[in-house]
């Protein structure tokens, strides 16, 4: 398939487009635009992402040009979704249960204000839900009040501050404030989609029992060369799954050491009770420097290893404004990077059983992923620059490096200091 | 890495979609074929931890392993396509509409209700399988007491067999004393009195309702109509092998066409192999009769192993005939049990592939079939037994290898095959035959 995009076409600004795949298509113009990325949905679920730069087409994309693309990428998703409607059409309409959605923000209030928005008015057009939406907000170790000021302009917030500071005391904190039988998380940088409830929803129909219900994270604007880049090394996950993952899956040696597949922090809804009986998230993992992220990965994979399905959905989508600046997004490889190592090592001792998955992811990323991503750079097709990956690799060094006790004993440190 | 033996296989009726599906008990994998009209549309492997299924999920399950399949179908008009025009179709159909299944099944509903004037003769070749053989009269039993002629050839013969099919007044008993499957397939056709000769063979079971597609593709110009192969069951880790490891055609979801293009097009050796099974195959009587009959050195009972009906499909283009292949004609096959009949059979098919590839050098000279018998394969083969070693390392043994290479190697005294000419098949009936 021809390339749609080439390293050079990597600069800001590039346009997004919404495309309905049940409506004829039309030229594409990227007017001043680097490049676009069009989000495939059909009848308004996502079904395929796209990126086409404008040195494959020029600034026009013409139909006939379009078209095999959009076919070739969000067909297979749209196919699955006509089959399922017919197959479905009969049942139970979807509904919303008991929820509680969850933003545990830190000194973000301008940011912060766009999400409440957004939710509150998800939850106002909302009617027929047994009990109306509860938004909770979790201000994190605060320095000052402009959090709890930008939610009291809303109506009929909760907010709530958690003095430890540490995105998973945050997301603790929100799971001992809630009484719902749903707990939801969205970033104070992103926004939901508009079906982001109802593909809740129908996950919870088509499967009750699961214990985390996740969907991609796509991007709000593309208007710096580090949102460009991160889209078009893959984002938050290249492709658009419908999945539901068990403790064991078919056919995948990888399986469950590539947690980056079952979703992210962003966009994940739990079972509360699921996350109770795990007792929450782990307090040691997104700590914020040296080591700011991990939680979700290391709860997906717990809920899973405890037998819960986690189930993975196009249609429970949100828009998140990525990075903005290239050192920003670098210094986040790295902590990619340091993620995956410490939870190959706390798996690893945890959990012996997946020693041999983790350590095929472990052979995958250095030569498979890494390399490919490397080898791009003098072809002139690598998303982000050597330094990136190189930052991401010492990252994974760093923790495979014993990371996660350090994190555990400034963790246990950090409880003491706020215990007086 | 699937899991080991038994699966169990679970054929779902998309029309019908149960609203909960339990693990069926003591099963490690489950397979799941999903059937539009009879048609298998799609489908998926799962551990026993993906059920129970609520009807959504089994929705979802089936919307992912259908949807393309689906808009290939609906694009072609289940047209049968040539088998170069597959992947471009594949890559990108038309996105469907919302209507897109029910019209497909409106689709599949016609073309079953298609028919045309042939007769039909049922042909069952059998060798000392007396039990086998009943089981398959008895799965007959509708198309016997419609009056379709059905003839057993008894490859053995044995008295066993005979009072099998003495059994079933109506069924008609040929007996064929030289051994091999060719021969016996000859003195079928001989036997029989339609236009077409439909070959079920002992170990199969016809789902009801595969004679008609088989009947109906045959369009002027087509010559032979293969139809799906299924497993019936997967208990057993040699069957697993036999269906996954093994390797053989009449497994697509799509009508094909296979003319001249066909043989043009391929750049090596046409893949004759992939268009279907001698275990759902059907005959125009009078061409094999024009074409000499099936080739009485190639095959189980002659040389050995397979290829009797690759060879004689590869025939049937080479004389400018088509060949179709219909997936609405579904039969489901036993598979051996065991693992030393599966590696007998790996070995058959080894060296029977190889044999056949001769003969067909023999009749045809188009080079490229000596160049996979004395290059490709031995090349394919020995890359695998490079990987052998690693394999037994990384504990996933490779249990078939082995029996390929010696197959491989007793097939290389049959290439005088190549060289000879093939000799004019002696189609006169030599035991005895009833005329009922």
């Amino acid at each position: 398939m021809k390339r749609t995009w080439m390293s050079h076409d990597l600069c800001a600004p590039w346009t997004i487009v919404n495309i309905e795949l049940t409506q004829p298509l039309t030229p594409l113009n990227m007017d001043k635009a680097q490049g676009a990325y069009l989000l495939l949905r059909h009848r308004g679920r996502p079904s395929g992402r796209l990126l086409i730069g404008r040195s494959a087409f020029g600034d026009v994309v013409p139909v006939a040009e379009l078209a095999p693309l959009v076919q070739r990428v969000g067909g297979s998703l749209a196919s699955a979704y006509v089959v399922y409607d017919t197959l479905t059409a009969h049942l139970d309409k979807p509904s919303l249960p008991p929820l509680t959605i969850a933003i545990c923000t830190r000194n973000r209030a301008t940011l912060l204000r766009r999400t409440l928005a957004a939710l509150v008015d998800l939850r106002d057009s909302r009617t027929g839900d047994a009990t109306a939406l509860d938004i909770l907000v979790v201000d994190n170790a605060p320095p000052d009040g402009s959090t709890r000021d930008a939610v009291a302009e809303f109506a009929g917030l909760r907010y709530v501050m958690e003095p430890v500071p540490g995105l998973d005391f945050g997301r603790n904190r929100a799971l001992r404030e809630t009484d719902r039988a749903y707990l939801g998380f969205i970033d104070d940088d992103a926004i939901p989609d508009q079906g982001w409830l109802e593909g809740f929803a129908e996950s919870l129909r088509d499967q009750p029992d699961a214990g985390a219900f996740t969907g991609p994270v796509l991007p709000l604007m593309l208007e710096t060369e580090a949102q460009v880049r991160f889209e078009a090394a893959g984002g938050f996950g290249d492709g658009m799954d419908w999945l539901s993952y068990r403790k064991q899956r078919w056919n995948d040696p990888y399986y469950p050491a590539n947690t980056g597949k079952l979703g992210t922090g962003t966009n994940m809804i739990f079972r509360t009770d699921t996350l109770r009986a795990l007792d929450g998230f782990d307090e040691a993992l997104d700590t914020g420097p040296p080591l700011p992220g991990g939680g979700d990965l290391d709860i997906f994979y717990r809920i899973v290893r405890s037998g819960a399905p986690l189930v993975y959905s196009p249609r429970q989508a949100v828009h998140h404004e990525h990075r903005q600046d290239m050192l920003g997004l670098r210094r986040q490889f790295r902590s990619w990077g340091l993620s995956m190592g410490a939870l190959i090592r706390k798996n690893a001792r945890f959990d012996p059983e997946t020693k041999p998955a983790h350590r095929r992811v472990l052979a995958w990323l250095l030569v498979q992923h890494y390399g490919r991503m490397l080898a791009g750079y003098p072809l002139g097709r690598a998303a982000v620059p050597p330094s990136f990956v190189l930052s991401e690799i010492s990252g994974l060094a760093q923790g495979l490096a014993g990371e996660y006790d350090r994190s555990l004993r400034r963790v246990t440190q950090r409880r003491k200091e706020h215990a007086q | 890495m699937r899991p080991p033996a038994p699966w169990a296989i679970l054929h779902i009726d998309l029309e019908q979609l149960p609203e909960r599906l339990d693990a069926p008990a003591g099963a490690r994998g489950i397979v799941l074929y999903f059937r539009l009209q009879g048609l298998v549309l799609g489908l998926a492997h799962e551990l026993p931890n993906a059920f129970p299924m609520t009807a959504g999920d089994i929705a979802r399950r089936a919307a992912l392993a259908t949807g393309d399949n689906m808009a290939v179908l609906l694009a072609t008009g289940l047209r049968p396509m040539r088998h170069h025009e597959v992947p471009a179709i594949r890559e990108a159909p038309p996105i469907p509409d919302v209507e897109a299944l029910d019209r497909l099944s409106a689709l599949i509903s016609a073309q079953r209700a298609a028919k045309n004037e042939l007769q039909a003769s049922i042909i069952i070749c059998t060798r000392r399988r007396s039990e086998d053989l009943a089981g398959c009269l008895a799965s007959l039993s509708e198309e016997i007491a419609s009056g379709r002629e059905i003839v057993v050839v008894d490859n053995g013969p044995d008295v066993e067999t005979e009072a099998v099919v003495r059994a079933h007044p109506g069924v008609r008993y040929v007996t064929e004393p030289q051994q091999g499957l060719s021969r016996a397939r000859n003195a079928g056709i001989l036997a029989a009195r339609g236009d077409v000769a439909v070959f079920v063979d002992d170990d199969v079971r016809p789902e009801p309702g595969w004679i008609e597609p088989l009947l109906a593709a045959f369009t002027p110009g087509v010559d032979v109509v293969c139809g799906l192969v299924l497993p019936e069951t997967l208990e057993a880790d040699a069957q697993i092998a036999f269906q996954y490891d093994l390797g053989f055609g009449g497994m697509g979801h799509f009508p094909l066409l296979f003319d001249r293009a066909f043989l043009d097009n391929a750049s090596g050796s046409p893949p004759v192999w992939d268009i279907g099974a001698g275990a759902n195959m059907a005959v125009r009587r009078q061409r094999v009769l024009d074409l000499g009959g099936f080739d009485e050195r190639v095959g189980p009972g002659a040389a050995g192993g397979c290829g009797d009906d690759s060879e004689y499909w590869h025939r049937v283009l080479h004389a400018g005939g088509a060949i179709i292949y219909e997936p609405l004609s579904v039969v489901r096959h036993r598979h051996r049990h065991n693992w030393s009949e599966l590696k007998r059979q790996a070995y058959g098919y080894g060296f029977g592939h190889i044999v056949s590839l001769f003969a067909q050098y023999g009749r045809q000279r188009d080079r490229r079939d000596l160049r996979r018998a004395l290059w490709t394969m031995p090349s394919w083969l020995g890359k695998r037994a490079l990987k052998a070693p690693f394999q037994i390392m990384a504990r996933r043994p490779d249990r078939l290898t082995g029996s390929w290479l010696r197959g491989y190697a007793g097939a290389l005294a049959y290439l005088p095959l190549a060289y000879r000419p093939p000799p004019a098949a002696d189609l006169r009936p030599e035991g005895k035959s009833d005329d009922v």
